[in-house]
């Protein structure tokens, strides 16, 4: 029973998928079109389903959907089209 | 405060005239920027191919010997330089653009080369930038400076202000130096600059991204 219990959540688990978080620290963003062109890159990615920026401390929070995942290559790919620099990645769940 | 963006737009391309600021902004943005001074009158409609350079058409009317100097200008903007610091950022653009003019009926081949060079953080501003333009027997220079500083800070959904000082020189143009205070509205994507020069004439600007 016991082996039974563990191979489903085995198969449930995987599917059972918690958005997640990412703090992105980012050098350069010092105006409002900086957030605004951040904010709409990252805004147009699949896995991406909200964007936050805050000005003053320089950080952008994305809530990644459920079951989708974004690396941190993809985040500075992202963040580097928009025309800025990734200082640090922070990942947390946020289920 | 929940602005419409065609209204905004629709505002902004009332006052017509190119502030220039932003010549590449996203990968995909586009950039709608007017500009006006009784002098001149500006269009730029840009857009970004990569986050270091962009297509744009420009529109140039300018007052020359008491005629209207007129540009149509198919345009490349490129980011030459950029240094991300986590205050602040530092650009050099530079711009071409081969396209047609008209002048008291003639229309002749027209070309223009420009740089921009700024700085900024949340606090300060500054700009150089110097441009060319040139067809059938006339030629016009243009340099800026600008300084500008942020009275206060606030987050990205409120209104941002700053206070700038505009230094330009056009040789070419009779009064040759123009000295502006500039008031600059920014909120997210839009932003509007007014102001009136030391000679009391009218100065309008505005740079939208989408």
């Amino acid at each position: 029973m016991k082996r039974l219990v563990i191979i489903a959540l085995l198969f449930i688990l995987p599917s059972t998928a918690f958005s997640e978080d990412v703090k992105i620290s980012v050098k350069g963003m010092v105006c409002s079109f900086c957030a605004q062109g951040i904010r709409k890159t990252l805004g147009n990615e699949q896995a991406v389903e909200d964007v936050k920026v805050d000005l003053d401390k320089k950080l952008v929070t994305i809530t990644v959907k459920d079951g989708k995942t974004l690396t941190d290559e993809e985040i500075q790919r992202l963040i580097q089209e928009a025309g800025y620099d990734v200082l640090s990645i922070e990942r947390g769940k946020d289920a | 405060m929940n602005l419409s963006p065609q209204y905004f737009l629709a505002a902004l391309l009332l006052l017509v005239g190119t502030a220039h600021a932003h010549p590449v902004s996203f990968k995909g943005g586009y950039g709608v920027m007017p500009a006006y001074t009784p002098d001149r009158q500006e269009l730029e409609l840009n857009y970004s191919l990569t986050q270091s350079s962009a297509i744009a058409l420009t529109a140039i009317n300018i007052d020359y010997e008491h005629h209207t100097l007129q540009f149509a200008l198919p345009q490349f903007n490129y980011k030459l330089f950029r240094r991300n610091e986590v205050d602040s950022q530092t650009n050099l653009y530079a711009s071409v653009g081969l396209g047609g003019s008209r002048y008291q009926g003639d229309t002749d081949l027209a070309g223009l080369a420009a740089f921009q060079a700024d700085y900024e953080t949340r606090r300060i501003y500054t700009l150089l930038a110097g441009e060319h333009l040139q067809t059938e027997g006339i030629g016009l220079n243009r340099v800026r400076y600008r300084f500008g500083v942020a009275p206060y800070l606030t987050d990205f959904e409120s209104v941002h202000t700053w206070l700038i000082a505009q230094v330009e020189y056009t040789p070419e143009l009779g009064e040759e130096v123009t000295i502006t205070p500039i008031l600059r509205l920014f909120y997210q994507n839009y932003l509007l600059e007014v102001g009136v020069s030391l000679k009391g004439e009218l100065f309008a600007a505005g740079i939208f991204h989408f």
